[in-house]
């Protein structure tokens, strides 16, 4: 089996994933925690993270979290993301910041948008 | 008849983003069973082994993970024609639409509307009987307990869902007051008891068909659950999610609200399923139960006494 090493940019942490792993399960098996774990299935957009260098595949995104443009410049779903060399990645965590519990404060005018997180990929848009 | 109006919940439809992989986690993982696909491959029809009607839970295939829509099944086309009248009439939902028969197959003509939360809800009066394959003499006649051929954790049934949006009090005014809910049980601020944050709403004698949790966002699904008989069979399901590396998001172990014993897991699009025994019977005249804010952690998971960090942000 081929294994790579995956370093996160912010804190310098490393660890190994096999080229049939995906990233995010690649970081369970190790001691490392930095990606957001989730559904680990694509769809919940917890582990999103930009790939600032190396070479990936990846499997189909959930459109609602990561959009075509972010995929074009990188921001990727950990777990749908399989490394075919060493990789960087920084990592952006979820798109909606929803509020700490099911708030206490009744909604002032029905409606309470969400917090959106600016993230690394969409300044670059 | 006492159970009258809407009687139960009759589909789902889960978009999944890969068909095989969703397949393989429904029919051989989660156990039900396929009765139908598309030509094109792009919907799959399915049952959980002890439903009568030909299907409960339909997959799409497509670009973003989440529910289409919830269908409820009414006691007759009399009703059905009434109760949309009824819910143009209240003012409260949008997207009113009239979906031909057939466009589901084996199904009659279902009445689709948004309901403030941003979920598309539908009303339908009748789907071919399928059977639950249990007689031994003919269908319903002298019917072992179960079928043989079960795959998986084989649920009996798909129960309820737990759904995530903003307008929670247009979404319970409607289930209550048109279209025949009661509140089994509610989350609320210690301080604000009018306030809904989350709210269990049966039609029927079960703890909860269809529960909210208000969340600033519109038409989010948090989980689809499927109904096992006992404990025991909660932690058997533990088992085969383990043994087939199913991500489990929390379980086994016991809600407070409802009482009942559950295992959260995902389904191969993030799509988060349950699967649960227990809970206790709904009466009309069984008094709403109510669970502070304070209390969410033990509400949620009886055990833990706290939520993970996964309830309240996972959902798709
Ligand atoms: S953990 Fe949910 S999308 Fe990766
Ligand atoms: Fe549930």
């Amino acid at each position: 089996m081929q294994w790579f090493r995956v370093t996160i940019e912010e804190t310098g942490e490393t660890f190994e994933c096999s080229k049939d792993d995906d990233l995010l399960s690649g970081m369970r098996n190790s001691l490392c925690r930095k990606i957001p774990i989730g559904c680990c299935n694509g769809g919940c957009g917890a582990c999103r993270i930009s790939v600032t260098s190396g070479e990936y595949r990846v499997r189909k995104m959930n459109r609602a979290v990561v959009s075509e443009s972010e995929q074009a410049s990188g921001c990727v779903l950990a777990c749908r993301v399989y490394p075919q060399s060493d990789l960087q990645l920084k990592v952006l965590g979820r798109k909606w910041l929803l509020r700490s519990a099911a708030s206490t404060q009744p909604a002032t005018g029905g409606v309470v948008e969400a917090e959106q997180q600016q993230t690394e990929a969409e300044r670059r848009n | 008849m006492a159970l009258t109006g809407v009687l139960r919940p009759g589909h789902i439809v889960i978009r999944v983003l890969e068909m095989e992989p969703a397949l393989n986690h429904y029919v051989n993982v989660l156990g039900l069973i396929e009765t139908a696909r598309d030509s094109d491959g792009k919907r799959v029809f399915l049952k959980g082994w002890d439903e009568h009607d030909h299907h409960s839970v339909v997959l799409r295939e497509a670009d973003e993970a989440g529910m289409d829509y919830f269908g409820w099944k009414v006691d007759s086309p009399a009703t059905l024609k009434r109760l949309a009248g009824e819910i143009s009439a209240s003012g409260l939902c949008q997207d009113l639409e009239w979906v031909a028969a057939g466009d589901h197959p084996e199904t009659g003509e279902r009445f689709r509307f948004r309901i403030p939360t941003g979920h598309l809800m539908e009303l339908y009066a009748q789907k071919t009987r399928v059977g639950n394959n249990c007689g031994t003499d003919g269908p319903d006649i002298n019917p072992d307990p179960w079928p043989d051929g079960l795959k998986g954790i084989a649920p009996s049934r798909f129960d309820h869902a737990l759904l995530y949006g903003d307008d929670l009090d247009g979404t319970v005014k409607l289930f209550t007051e048109v279209l025949g809910f009661s509140i089994a049980e509610r989350v609320v601020p210690t301080d604000n008891p009018d306030f809904l944050i989350g709210a269990f709403l049966t039609c029927s004698n079960k703890a909860h068909d269809i529960a909210f949790i208000r969340q600033p966002v519109k038409g989010k699904l948090h989980h689809a659950s499927f109904e096992l008989g006992s404990w025991e069979k909660v932690l058997r399901a533990g088992d085969i999610l383990s043994r087939t590396k199913t991500k489990i998001d929390i379980g086994p172990t016991r809600h407070g609200i409802t009482r009942g014993e559950t295992i959260y897991f995902f389904d191969p699009s993030g799509n988060r399923n349950e699967v649960f025994g227990g809970g206790y019977i709904y009466y009309p005249d069984k008094p709403t139960i109510t669970w502070y804010d304070r209390a969410l952690g033990p509400a949620i998971f009886y055990h833990d006494r706290e939520l993970n960090e996964a309830f309240l942000t996972v959902f798709t």
